[in-house]
């Protein structure tokens, strides 16, 4: 069963082919947006406070052993406090369903960006690593809070496989976040003097690996990246498109007036993402899932600049 | 959304014309067509025209309206050309060729992209050899491979020493390594210099950075001064700071890595520091220098001091017949980073009374 947003859909996709599910439950606001023959949609919204008792019902009654938890916001939302309801609250009601049940598995998703932008960052951040997170980004700190609740249920109910996947920046043609929607802007706006080095992964990949952590238990915590780093303007320079420098001074206030009217998905706070760097180590997750991504991070922005710009979608 | 049953997205005829308006859901709309496209229609382009006339396509579709009223084949033929100058593909293309030429498409592990390094040969070639006339000696007391921690002394406001290093390690020593120096934050946070220092193969210095450089047994340059040597007042030249707390002594415990001292007389002149002005706000630099051309004469005085430099590289110190655990003693630890900088402060020395001497 899965919920949530776009990689919702390649994931329902993927299970429908596969014999060996029997039956999916896609739980969510909206009808995913495929072809369903063993999946049912049901309707739940996690931000109401039965949600967790619905859920459970749900379990119950259809004897669900797995549970995909994809509920998780692609953007930051001007929302505040709705998006700290459907992320760390709505973690938590899952989590009291997956308890009432004692579901055999859960996977979560995760975002390796939650180890935060910081000048201090070393390359490649392990979990010995504080995950700090974005100060002052209830984005992030919502995310980390969902994945502190979840790191407590694993070790409250050593019954229930608990995996969770953090992704770097996922792209692709399909995939919709705040990355690729930064990317996709034909003149990309960057901080003037500043490149740092990103990590990426391929939609396909990052499906791949959830549904892998379907296909066999593993625990923990896994790092999932595409081969390889490149500074910010290369990505930039690969996908064929020009960027526009803007100095630190202006950036800050450009970028406040550009959330605050809701031009940009992005608020200001996420400036750090382009100045310093984030980056993972993946080495031994990918080992211990036997999992190699099959686009590196170049092929990742060559598939993602041959796509279709999103204004003629 | 509701209303639209999902079976009917997956016929595959029709619905890629006639799909796109009325959803709510516009982007995984355009993905349900684009799949479709690619299975059923071979000649997608006709299918895009009718379907995709948006803000992009706006003029190709033109082009196209125009080509089917056109008989005559050389206007077919120019009207062909216009339609490739018009399509985005092909500037994102030309940019992308255009903006690639300078970079490479891959970064080692640590960021050092070799296209960027080698197009900045010829500057620091020209800094080497004409302008502070480098002599470097005791190259060979550089292991040819295998891990090695140089530990050489740190000046001169910006870390020219660190990229001078760097040149000489790699196109003056015989096996033309590439060491990787570990810089203070200053130099790393400062725009444009962090970023190029990066390129070139700089790295913040952080245990956790030194440690990865040499378990993939690389060179690595340490200066274990920081940021107290850099700023260093020109009346203090040559006189060695307090070295750290002794990290780069447990970095060579824990590793195995050998120790090789450098001395770098020359670069703690380039920039004649005079006085340094605390700034209020320090998110940028520490400290504003004060050098007999700085700030006075703006951009100007930021060009550097033609001194004459040499390098010098000492006797390596082995440190393997330790134990891994003794990079918690910390009575080794700190004999051990006194003998370093003993050792370095007599180079240092040395190399100044030669200097003299040759001048004279």
């Amino acid at each position: 069963m899965a919920r949530g947003n776009r990689e919702r859909t390649e994931l329902i996709k993927r299970l429908e082919r596969d014999r060996r599910y029997r039956r999916v439950l896609a739980i969510d606001i909206v009808r995913p947006n495929t072809r369903l023959t063993k999946t049912d949609f049901h309707k739940i919204d996690l931000t109401q406070p039965s949600a967790d008792a619905e859920l459970a019902r749900l379990f119950q009654s259809h004897g669900v052993d797995t549970v995909v938890h994809l509920a998780f916001l692609t953007h930051p939302s001007h929302n505040a406090l709705w998006a700290h309801e459907l992320e760390a609250i709505g973690t938590l009601q899952v989590l009291n369903a997956c308890a009432a049940c004692s579901v055999h598995k859960l996977v979560q998703w995760s975002l390796t960006a939650l180890f935060g932008p910081h000048q201090q960052n070393s390359f490649y951040l392990h979990d010995d690593d504080e995950m700090r997170g974005l100060p002052g980004s209830r984005y992030f700190t919502d995310k980390l809070e969902a994945e502190r609740l979840t790191r407590r249920f694993a070790a409250e109910n050593p019954s229930t496989v608990v995996t969770i996947l953090r992704t770097a920046a996922i792209l692709g043609q399909q995939v919709d976040n705040f990355v690729s929607r930064y990317f996709s802007h034909s003149v990309v706006p960057t901080l003037m003097g500043s490149n740092p080095l990103l990590q990426l992964l391929g939609e396909e990949d990052a499906v791949s690996a959830f549904k892998l952590c379907l296909d066999a238990d593993y625990r923990g915590r896994f790092n999932i990246a595409a081969r390889g780093i490149l500074p910010l303007q290369t990505i930039i320079a690969l996908s064929g498109r020009l960027s526009l420098p803007i100095p630190h001074l202006a950036a800050k206030s450009l970028a406040q007036l550009l959330w605050a009217t809701q031009v940009v998905k992005a608020p200001p706070n996420f400036l750090d993402f382009l100045r310093y760097f984030c980056i993972v180590e993946t080495e031994p997750s990918l080992r211990q899932l036997g999992f190699t991504p099959a686009l590196n991070i170049q092929a990742v922005v060559r598939l993602f600049a041959e796509g279709t710009p999103r204004s003629e979608r | 959304m509701s209303s639209q049953p999902p079976e009917d997205r997956a016929k595959p005829a029709k619905p890629v014309g006639h799909a796109s308006p009325g959803f709510l859901d516009g982007a995984s709309i355009g993905r349900a067509a684009s799949a479709t496209i690619g299975l059923e229609f071979p000649d997608d382009e006709a299918v895009l025209s009718e379907h995709g006339s948006g803000v992009e396509g706006g003029g190709s579709s033109l082009v196209r309206a125009l080509r089917g009223r056109l008989q005559h084949t050389r206007a077919r033929a120019w009207l062909t050309a216009l339609e490739q100058l018009l399509d985005p593909a092909q500037h994102r293309e030309w940019i992308r060729r255009l903006r690639m030429r300078a970079r490479s498409e891959e970064v080692d592990p640590f960021g050092l992209d070799p296209i960027y390094t080698e197009r900045q040969r010829p500057y620091l070639e020209f800094l080497y050899r004409s302008y502070w006339r480098i002599a470097a000696s005791g190259m060979d007391r550089v292991p040819d491979h295998g891990r090695a921690i140089i530990v050489a002394n740190h000046g001169g406001v910006l870390p020219y020493d660190a990229v001078m290093l760097m040149y000489a390690i790699r196109y003056d020593h015989s096996a033309h390594r590439t060491a990787r120096p570990l810089l203070e934050d200053a130099p790393m946070r400062l725009p444009f210099l962090g970023t190029a220092l990066n390129r070139l193969g700089c790295v913040r210095a952080s245990q956790e950075n030194a440690t990865k450089l040499l378990e993939g047994d690389r060179l690595v340059i340490v200066f274990p001064e920081g940021g107290k040597g850099t700023s260093k007042l020109h009346r203090q030249r040559y006189q060695l700071q307090r070295f750290g707390r002794g990290g780069f002594v447990k970095l060579a415990l824990r590793t195995g890595a050998p120790i090789v001292p450098a001395a770098i007389i020359g670069a703690e002149e380039v920039h004649p520091l005079i006085s340094k002005m605390r700034l209020g706000n320090r998110s940028l630099s520490p400290y504003l220098p004060i050098t007999p051309t700085f700030p006075w004469f703006g951009p100007l005085g930021v060009i550097p001091f033609p001194a004459m430099w040499m390098i010098r590289f000492g006797e390596s110190i082995d440190l393997r017949d330790h134990n891994k655990d003794a990079a918690r003693d910390t009575a080794l630890v700190n004999e051990v980073n006194d003998r370093v900088r003993t050792q370095i402060q007599a180079m240092l020395d040395d190399l100044v009374r030669e200097r003299d001497a040759r001048e004279r």
